[in-house]
């Protein structure tokens, strides 16, 4: 009865493997832990990363062409979006990017993401908007 | 007496569990805390914490506490402080509690405010140093250090060598000794006497250290701009390494009552767990830092005097709770002893204080035989020594965190503006966030591992 | 007897030439003998054997080179090109970029673009300063807009700084950063209780740092040192009572400034020397062109 239940348990076990074999993941990601408090491992860090990049160039379109910030963001993101490509590993990437944890990583596109969301409210490649008055900066009085 | 609530250990203490206090008065906090209690953090009661109703209007409310909405109206205020025998000096904690449960958290501070900022604005450089000491008054010389490096900043000079290397040696004794107050009185907080005892004797001697090299046992007025005020005295290096050889043996005898102690691990693991992201948004620093799992020591990362020609480890934690943090202290006293030991082998001949006639005052000898001598020691004394107009926010890496100085100068003996950036005030601004949820008891565990000193907190 | 001390080689790039000096010559007195280490060990107690078995709960201990890198902080270069960049991405707010003599880097900006700026160097990825140190004032009263807001930020990523500023007066509102940086709580209410700027859309904004009930703003300029009301114990109200100040001798304020002029390469250079140098260059410029 036992032995007919391993047997059981052994196919369902092979059947599940061979599902999960074929939703390949791009990099594994070696880590149990990061190292960080309140930063967990990420299982699947090409996915958001990747997925994060390309959400990140699309909303840039919503800024003027000819702001350095669009253009340094832009190349910044493919830059790593052409190092995640290349990357045979998740060390790899990090060394490449000097970068302590993939998390990390994933964690700066999130805020970059986040602050090119703003951005079109604040409008700040408009040009200044108010000088200081005389002698404010000057120091020493 | 010291905040141990009755208690009964659920199960064996794993790592994975906790040991869960219940008290069994009340049927109210059994709803309120709910069924599932087992494992994890104690953070788990769905607490609402809705700040778009703080009726705070423009013109202040004195004494207001914030009324946080709360789905259950039953919350207590209690004051917790001034005088507390758990508080580490002068602080006052409003809790609003449910039962036990800490609900929200208002450190009201300042009342050991003594507006060192503006008596420094009509000090000259020199006579300001000594207000440093009385800051974080355990660990004074770190203090001056942090402004005796603003100043020399703006004057753009550099100690010499002999005196960078002495510096380096009073601060990580001065390490060991913040270290020794704050985490023997953490522990006497929790419930424990005797590190208190065993460890405050060599607090002792390390003061009588202090006593030998400055003349005072607790503010030292040691560091001056350019230097230190006076040589190490004969013998003192021997002392020093006579306490130093048996100083990590008394850690020892620490760690062996406390560290693997469940009743210390049941009080401080788990607690008050902080994410790294929100220690760095609170502006923490230091081992509030460390114990989260950042790698950060201003030391290493932006070294002052001679701590790059020293080696030494920096400890990180890993769980970031009340647990790690008191690790991480413990290892930073041995690293201390290590960074003492390699200044006392390294310690170079040479000056102790600058060169420069118009900054370091002349020695009594010459001041009574050369004339310029005499004019510049009249004028050091009454006038001060002038430093060029600019600003600077220079910062330590003090035993408590990131110690800063923001320094404006106009050209004149006096500072204009002289901000003092106290790591335990920022570490206090974080009580709210980080204190929800847990009860009284691990509040006290809470003040203590964040270190306070509220000299400092308030100046 | 004569000892030496031995320094390690590769370190003697830092020394000053006077140590260096001080090898050759006989040390006597202090150090006669190199210290042996002293002993870490870490005792385990026998009696706590169930913990033995457990994996400890320990620190880790990192070696050096783990720790951020050291070897060039600060990075003048980079911080100056980044100032450069951060005032093309912010021409809205940023009137002025400084790099100053002490190697730190000075964003000056409208009073405006507090959450902007401040937004755009914690979020984007070239800048990541997270860390907002400390916020302070400085008082100028002569200037229209009096106080001088500092912001001084941190990125533990590139391990470098930068100190943000701004101006505004008494009655002027700032936007508060308590939504960008949590430690701008405790921060902008010690600014708001001892210079009375106030910080709209800060959560919590009251005292901090002075006494309930306190009137005035004790930092500005015109407060007095000793202030106006002082306090003592009556024994027949049972209580302590607030009383207008009184102090035995008058505030020795002496006045110890030189009557010489102090630095004067910080002063401003009079009009026609300007001119002169201006025309000196350019008679320079001709003189190397014809040539």
């Amino acid at each position: 009865m036992s032995c007919e239940l391993d047997l059981l348990f052994k196919l369902i076990f092979i059947l599940l493997k061979l599902n999960t074999m074929s939703r390949k993941v791009k990099l594994p990601n070696p880590r149990l832990i990061t190292g960080i408090v309140g930063r967990d491992v990420v299982k699947d860090p090409y996915f958001s990363l990747s997925r994060l990049y390309q959400t990140t160039l699309k909303e840039l379109e919503t800024l003027p062409k000819s702001y350095p910030y669009r253009i340094e963001t832009e190349r910044l993101t493919k830059e790593r979006m052409g190092l995640l490509e290349k990357a045979k590993s998740v060390v790899e990437f990090e060394q490449a990017l000097n970068a302590r944890c993939i998390e990390n990583v994933i964690q700066e596109a999130k805020s970059e993401l986040l602050l090119i969301r703003k951005l079109p409210n604040w409008a700040p490649w408009e040009p200044l908007i108010g000088e200081a008055p005389e002698n404010q900066w000057k120091w020493p009085i | 007496m010291f905040g141990i609530a009755k208690r009964f250990p659920c199960s064996q203490l794993q790592l994975g569990t906790r040991c869960i206090f219940r008290w069994t008065a009340g049927a109210d906090l059994e709803k309120a805390m709910g069924p599932e209690q087992d494992q994890g953090y104690r953070r788990d009661h769905p607490l609402t914490y809705d700040t778009s109703e703080t009726a705070i209007p423009e013109n202040e409310i004195d004494m207001s506490v914030p009324q946080y909405k709360c789905p259950d109206e039953r919350l207590l205020t209690m004051n917790f402080g001034p005088q507390h025998p758990a508080a580490h000096g002068v602080l006052r904690l409003m809790l609003q509690t449910k039962g036990e449960q800490v609900f929200a958290a208002d450190p009201h501070i300042g009342l050991l405010h003594r507006g060192t900022e503006k008596l420094i604005e009509y000090k000259t450089y020199t006579q300001a140093m000594p207000y440093f000491d009385r800051l974080d008054y355990v660990s004074m010389m770190y203090n001056e250090w942090g402004f005796c490096l603003a100043v020399e900043r703006l004057l753009g000079i550099e100690a010499p060598i002999r005196a960078q290397y002495i510096r380096v040696l009073m601060g990580e004794m001065t390490r060991i000794l913040n270290h020794i107050m704050a985490v023997t009185t953490h522990i006497l907080d929790v419930g424990a006497t005797t590190p208190f005892l065993w460890l405050f004797e060599e607090r002792e001697k390390m003061m009588e250290f202090y006593e030998r090299v400055s003349g005072a046992r607790l503010h030292a007025a040691y560091f001056r701009v350019g230097g230190v005020s006076q040589d190490l005295p004969i013998g003192f290096l021997d002392d020093v390494y006579d306490w130093m050889k048996t100083f990590s043996e008394r850690l020892d005898d620490v760690e062996e009552l406390v560290t693997y102690n469940r009743i210390w691990r049941s009080r401080t693991v788990g607690i008050c767990p902080i994410t790294l992201d929100n220690a760095i948004s609170w502006g923490m620093s230091g081992v509030m830092i460390r114990g989260s799992g950042g790698r950060w020591d201003l030391r290493k990362s932006q070294p002052y005097d001679a701590y790059s020609l020293v080696d030494f480890d920096v400890p990180v934690g890993r769980h970031g709770d009340v647990y790690d943090r008191y690790m991480c202290r413990m290892e930073e006293m041995r690293q201390s002893l290590r960074i003492m030991h390699q200044c006392m082998n390294d310690m170079p001949e040479g000056d102790i204080k600058i060169d420069d006639a118009k900054i370091s005052p002349p020695s009594r000898h010459e001041m009574k035989n050369s004339m310029e001598a005499l004019i510049h020691q009249f004028k050091f004394y009454t006038q001060g020594f002038q430093v060029p107009p600019g600003s600077t926010y220079t910062v330590v890496e003090a035993p408590k965190g990131e110690f800063g100085v923001y320094l404006v100068s106009d050209g004149s003996s006096k500072p204009y503006r002289c901000k003092i950036r106290p790591p335990g005030f920022y570490h206090l601004g974080a009580m709210k966030d980080v204190a929800r949820g847990f009860y009284i008891a691990d509040i006290v565990a809470i003040i203590g591992t964040m270190d306070l000193v509220f000299g400092e907190v308030d100046r | 007897m004569v000892a030496l001390i031995f320094l390690p080689l590769h370190r003697c790039k830092m020394m000053s030439s006077s140590a260096l000096r001080c090898l050759a010559r006989p040390v006597a007195g202090l150090l006669t003998r190199r210290v042996l280490a002293p002993t870490s060990s870490r005792l385990l107690s026998d009696v706590n054997d169930f913990y033995k078995s457990h994996k400890a709960r320990d620190v880790i201990i990192r070696r050096e080179d783990d720790v951020a890198e050291c070897a060039t902080y600060p990075d003048v270069d980079r911080l100056e090109k980044f100032g450069q960049y951060v005032a093309t991405i912010l021409p809205k707010y940023v009137q002025d970029v400084r790099m100053t003599s002490l190697n730190e880097l000075e964003i000056l900006i409208h009073p405006e673009g507090v959450v902007p700026v401040l937004g755009m160097l914690r979020d984007h990825t070239n800048a990541q300063f997270k860390g907002l140190m400390e916020i302070t004032a400085v008082d100028v009263p002569s200037r229209p807009y009096r106080f001088e807001l500092v912001y001084c930020l941190l990125s533990h990523h590139y391990n470098s700084r930068c100190i943000v500023k701004t101006y505004t007066d008494e009655l002027t509102p700032v936007d508060s950063v308590t939504a960008l940086f949590k430690s701008a709580d405790f921060g902008e209410r010690e600014v708001w209780d001892m210079f009375g700027v106030f910080f709209s859309g800060h959560p919590d904004l009251r005292r901090i740092l002075t006494d309930y009930g306190f009137d005035g703003h004790p930092f500005r300029k015109d407060f007095p040192l000793t202030g106006y009301t002082e306090v003592r114990y009556d024994n027949e109200l049972g209580r302590v009572v607030y009383e207008p100040v009184e102090v035995a001798q008058e505030f020795r304020k002496f006045e110890m400034d030189t009557p010489w002029e102090l630095f004067p390469n910080y002063r401003e250079v009079p009009q026609h020397l300007l001119e002169a140098a201006a025309e000196k260059a350019a008679q320079e410029e001709g003189a190397d062109e014809k040539k």
